[in-house]
């Protein structure tokens, strides 16, 4: 008993642990600021970064825009570079907080980050909560089974006979409702990584499941067995839509801000995913 | 194919097995002092400390640890202004937690121990805080020692919750690996099995001790 409590060995060990153990995220060294957009109003969010010395940056896992270098542990994606040029033109240093994607409203609203690169659909649900910068655009595709024959084209999903599997919740599941209201939707939580509900499809219990464009062709290096409808889709995506960053909406100053960075910055922006589509990161789990 | 993904980057599945283990000791370390404590005021004769104690078991007991997390981490600093980092918050979360099972553990094992060991004791001439050191629990640890077990299993078990809020321990890394070689099923089956291999030794040591308990009983 004395020896179980002793109160140096548990002080030993808090010690121990807190000083191998400490906040997630990676730090960037601060950059000499370039040219910032001005606000032409005060802006509480950029106050209080600046007061910090740090840009604090939700990081939900999900390539091309925001990964996790396996043999690194830095992030990489398309989102680091806007991350990086704002915390560059705001002359801090970024912090990353990973996050997981239920929770990314609760972390803004909380003051735990400032801003979420996640690639998050920018819809009508997610304006009321949170305020978005649309970055880049894309779409969505649709897999079958190569031997289905229900669905042809986008527009035969609309069909109450039509079984389309997706994530409760997800952008992709709001923007394909809104398009195909008589479809019959099976809805369950996504499970990180599968950006398509594909076991649904594999065990014919759906006949599509719908997956951003950008994903497309890695899947279906991945998964044989599938098509895509329509054929060209990574060309011409079905409901084009935007992904974007998400921060308060309670700082209109802030929005102004990081919208015309956003503008300034579009064509490297435009550049980096491009990159990221083709990088190593696609292909780490072939 | 999806095998690959995991045997290719091992190291970044066992940094979070890494981060489980330091999270799991040092939230069981504070749960098996705060639990004792707990189980103390519970069996105390100040009825303010009854009714706290109680209070406290039934809430931790009563409500999901998810959500105690997700509250703790992001309510709490819209409520108070009190900010934690993620690891103190999951250390501290997960402590409270295992805390008011752990409570119960102590509080029956204490209650197990014949009220004459605690008169004899006190008539032997030693204070109440000696009575309660010296004899009851030295016995009721023995009692004790199975389902503390159990509820160390569990603890770890749970501390895969704290993924939630985005400490980067197993179940994390285990996601954040799933999502960047879209191989889900073989990484959480991996991650599945480093659970067993951290929880397994310790359901060992629980089984051997419920059978030795049952063996002297």
């Amino acid at each position: 008993m004395r020896r179980l409590f002793k109160p140096g060995r548990l002080v030993l060990m808090l010690i121990f642990a807190l000083t191998t153990v400490g906040c997630s995220g990676s730090a960037t060294p601060t950059a000499n600021p370039s040219a910032a957009p001005s606000t032409g109003a005060t802006s509480p969010t950029i106050d209080r970064i600046k007061q910090a010395g740090v840009l604090k940056v939700g990081a939900a896992i999900a390539m091309p825009v925001l990964g996790k270098d396996p043999a690194t542990n830095e992030y990489v994606g398309a989102g680091t570079v806007l991350a990086d040029e704002l915390a560059k033109s705001l002359g801090v240093r970024v912090e990353y907080l990973d996050t997981d994607w239920n929770v990314i409203p609760a972390a803004i609203q909380s003051g735990k980050i400032d801003i979420s690169v996640a690639g998050l659909w920018v819809t009508p649900t997610r304006l009321e909560a949170l305020a978005m910068t649309p970055w880049f655009e894309a779409g969505f595709c649709y897999f079958a089974l190569k031997e289905s024959t229900k669905v042809s084209t986008p527009a035969d999903i609309n069909n109450p006979d039509v079984k389309v599997a997706t994530f409760e919740g997800s952008g992709t599941y709001q923007s394909v409702l809104k398009a195909y209201p008589n479809a019959t939707y099976i809805t369950r939580p996504e499970v990180p990584g599968e950006y398509s509900a594909i076991t649904e499809l594999l065990a014919k219990k759906a006949d599509i499941a719908p997956i951003d464009s950008t994903m497309v062709s890695v899947f279906l290096e991945k998964y044989p067995q599938l098509k895509v409808i329509p054929s060209d889709c990574s060309a011409h995506p079905d409901i084009s839509g935007w992904m974007g960053a998400a921060y308060t909406k309670d700082d209109p100053a802030f929005k102004t801000y990081v919208d015309q960075l956003v503008k300034d910055i579009q064509p490297q922006l435009d550049e980096a995913l491009k990159k990221f589509l083709e990088s190593k990161y696609m292909k780490l789990g072939m | 194919m999806g095998p690959q993904a995991v045997f290719q980057n091992l190291p970044f599945l066992l940094n979070g097995v890494w981060v489980t283990v330091v999270v799991s000791v040092v939230s069981l370390v504070l749960a098996l002092a705060l639990g004792l404590v707990v189980a103390l005021a519970r069996l105390s004769f100040v009825k303010p400390l009854v009714w706290a104690a109680t209070l406290y078991v039934d809430f931790f007991r009563s409500t999901p640890l998810f959500i105690q997390l997700i509250w703790f981490f992001y309510v709490l600093p819209l409520l108070t202004g009190l900010s934690l980092d993620v690891f103190m918050t999951a250390t501290i979360g997960l402590a409270a937690y295992s805390a008011s099972f752990f409570a119960e553990v102590y509080r029956s094992g204490i209650l197990a121990v014949p009220t004459g060991q605690r008169e004899a004791a006190l008539a032997q001439g030693m204070t109440s805080w000696q009575a309660l050191r010296r004899v009851i629990l030295p016995q009721a640890m023995r009692k004790m020692l199975p389902p503390a077990a159990s509820t160390l299993v569990t603890h770890v078990k749970d501390s895969s919750l704290v993924s939630v809020i985005g400490l980067s321990d197993l179940m994390y890394q285990a996601y954040s690996l799933s999502a960047i070689t879209f191989s889900p099923f073989e990484v959480l089956t991996a991650a599945a099995v480093l659970y067993f291999m951290l929880t397994y030794p310790l359901t060992v040591i629980a089984n051997r001790l419920h059978k030795s308990r049952s063996a002297t009983a």
